[in-house]
């Protein structure tokens, strides 16, 4: 790995984590949510100080050029937060929509009452 | 018995009054069970709210839109919540003859089913014509139905069924939103409910435009399979 990729590397994690912190801050992201980037950031720094994890490691897989590793690891840790996060939309949308439906039936509920001794004098 | 007619409208102001007419009279001539019904007005951009509450219609409307789906299990919900005996879905087009009912009903009232389906082409006396194309799928379906759950269903798409308390419990509590009437005859036999089909009568749509349009239909073909066999892979809920 040339040691400007490493630079790099090490500029854009820092950059991110501040993103990330900034964007905590103004509670636009929760702090749980903002556990996994802060700890995909930390991994990108260590890679870049101990390049030779990856190499040894890339050895091991037999993957000829260590930065396609890399792009392949990354590929795979973005691929499971985007399946997460479908998992939570479902998730979400059957809480949304249990919601609704209860907020929807009480107020006819409310209303069926507010009528009923009315139609009863009828 | 109480029975509790659960009518999903979405944009249904031509064919909404003609509906709960029709009802009001079938409920006038035959007083052998208590016939309530609620419409689900979800979130129509009509007319449809505006004459459910102007003709004080029993109506709950959704706050939000929530698709055929979640409109027909907020009816489930309110029949769970009100102990009805049995609760019946019943279009808010106009395509359903609501004398069919007592036949729909019969099998619960003996005790035979927990849920049964309203078919157009069990006996093929219904007077509801449909085109070749959608019929294919219809057989289509009905053979992927019968290959999961081995029950033979003839028009898994109908939305005229009848669910008992033990039915409606099941489905207030988990009930597809898509395009749920197929898939939910799925989950309910998976669960070893007694699915039963009895013929009914239906009419050509009279206003408005159906939910599935032909554009969509390879879509909606592939979509059903998937969750069919999907749903198919359940496992049993232990009690």
């Amino acid at each position: 790995m040339s040691a400007l990729l490493r630079v790099e590397m090490i500029v854009l994690a820092l950059v991110f984590i501040t993103i990330v912190f900034v964007t905590v801050n103004k509670r636009r992201l929760q702090m749980r949510y903002s556990l996994i980037w802060l700890l995909i950031s930390f991994a990108v720094i260590v890679v870049a100080f101990f390049p030779q994890l990856i190499m040894w490691l890339s050895d091991v897989v037999q993957i000829q050029t260590p930065s396609n590793l890399l792009y392949l690891l990354a590929v795979f840790a973005l691929l499971i937060i985007a399946f997460s996060h479908t998992v939570n939309l479902s998730k979400q949308s059957e809480k949304i929509k249990r919601l609704v439906q209860m907020v929807s039936i009480e107020k006819y509920l409310q209303e069926e009452q507010r009528i009923a001794p009315q139609e009863e004098r009828k | 018995m109480r029975v509790l007619l659960i009518i999903p409208a979405y944009n249904e102001q031509d064919n909404i009054r003609k509906v709960i007419r029709s009802i009001e009279e079938f409920v006038d001539k035959k007083p052998e069970y208590d016939l309530d019904y609620i419409i689900i007005n979800d979130g129509s951009t009509d007319d449809t709210g505006k004459i459910c509450r102007e003709n004080h219609f029993h109506t709950i409307h959704l706050i939000q839109n929530l698709k055929i789906g979640g409109a027909v299990q907020t009816g489930y919900l309110l029949a769970k919540m009100k102990e009805y005996d049995v609760a019946v879905q019943f279009d808010g087009d106009g395509q359903h003859d609501i004398h069919s009912l007592d036949d729909l009903l019969e099998p619960i009232r003996k005790g035979e089913s927990d849920f049964v389906v309203g078919s157009r082409f069990l006996l093929g006396t219904s007077s509801f014509r449909s085109t070749g194309m959608r019929r294919v799928g219809i057989r289509f379906l009905s053979g992927i139905l019968r290959l999961v759950t081995g029950i033979h269903i003839t028009d898994p798409t109908s939305g005229f069924r009848a669910a008992n308390k033990k039915a409606i419990a099941f489905l207030a509590d988990c009930y597809p939103v898509d395009y749920p009437e197929p898939e939910s005859i799925v989950a309910l036999a998976k669960h070893s409910f007694r699915v039963k089909e009895v013929q009914v009568n239906m009419f050509e749509r009279e206003g408005g435009v159906s939910s599935i349009s032909s554009w969509k239909s390879v879509y909606y073909m592939f979509k059903v399979s998937l969750s069919i066999l999907c749903t198919s892979f359940q496992r049993k809920k232990e009690n």
